[in-house]
């Protein structure tokens, strides 16, 4: 290939990196990360537009099967916001998603995700800006990753 | 073919998680590790994450075959061509799933038998 080439194969390949608004889902515990996000968005921290925030009672209440269910229809990421250890409102519900994200990260990876795909994060009800943090790193990870498979993606 | 066996693995992963064996190993990690099991033996933190990612990678095979064999009977050979687990594999979950009454020889293609899987807990009505 001519550096011209290259060149134009760059240029192609930063235009579709632009290009792409990744889909991610992001599981929030209606106790602390809703409450952080929410502080977020009050205190007018930016945040890339390409998540859609679901608010369940505890980190706990997403089952694997949601996750696996937004990878086959298309989700591109997926972070999974609970409480900090030993701060859940149900007592134990944040170790028990630990659990599963990690059983969730080795099932991904069986059908050809890349396990940085699903991640889970501890935030607290006072910690906006970690989540916008988050958000930001976990946005730039996803482009990084490019599509999903299930689009045709790595 | 490589798009349809994502889809079988991934609507096997979700029998996986919906299974008894892994949400078992994933409810019962805290008496495990602290008080132990029945017999008193009290499994490592990391033991346990060992124990239950192999549980989980192999309940995922045998979710896979058993998938293809609710299509229809099928030899080894087909399933090794369908799911890429190594045959020796294949034989081993075979041998399990037939001890749980999962699957059943049903047949001969050539010298193969061919084995099917048999209706499950959830549609035995």
């Amino acid at each position: 290939m001519s550096s011209e080439a290259a060149h134009h194969g760059d240029a192609q390949q930063g235009v579709a990196e632009k290009d792409f608004e990744p889909r991610i889902l992001v599981f929030c515990c209606n106790w602390c990360s809703y409450a952080g996000a929410d502080l977020a968005g009050v205190s007018r921290l930016q945040m890339p537009p390409y998540f859609r925030t679901i608010r369940v009672m505890c980190s706990a209440r997403v089952d694997p099967e949601f996750v696996l269910r937004a990878f086959q229809k298309g989700a591109d990421g997926i972070l999974v916001a609970g409480c900090h250890p030993a701060d859940c409102h149900y007592i134990g519900g944040n170790y028990r998603t630990r659990r599963r994200i990690a059983l969730l990260k080795m099932l991904i990876q069986q059908f050809g995700f890349d396990k940085d795909r699903l991640r889970l994060e501890w935030v607290s009800a006072g910690e906006g800006e970690k989540f916008q943090k988050t958000i930001v790193e976990f946005t730039n990870t996803i482009k990084e990753l490019g599509p999903s498979p299930i689009h045709g993606g790595d | 073919m490589i798009m349809t066996l994502r889809e079988a693995k991934i609507r096997a992963s979700l029998r996986t998680v919906e299974g008894e064996r892994v949400r078992w190993l994933l409810g019962k990690k805290g008496a495990l590790v602290t008080t132990g099991n029945v017999f008193g033996e009290v499994v490592s933190g990391p033991r346990y994450d060992v124990i239950v990612q192999k549980a989980a990678a192999v309940e995922l095979e045998r979710n896979l075959l058993l998938q293809e064999m609710e299509d229809g009977p099928r030899t080894v050979h087909e399933l090794h061509d369908q799911t890429r687990i190594p045959k020796p594999e294949i034989v081993k979950h075979i041998i399990a799933l037939k001890k749980w009454r999962l699957v059943e020889q049903v047949g001969m293609k050539g010298q193969s038998p061919q084995y099917k899987a048999l209706p499950g807990k959830k549609e035995v009505t």
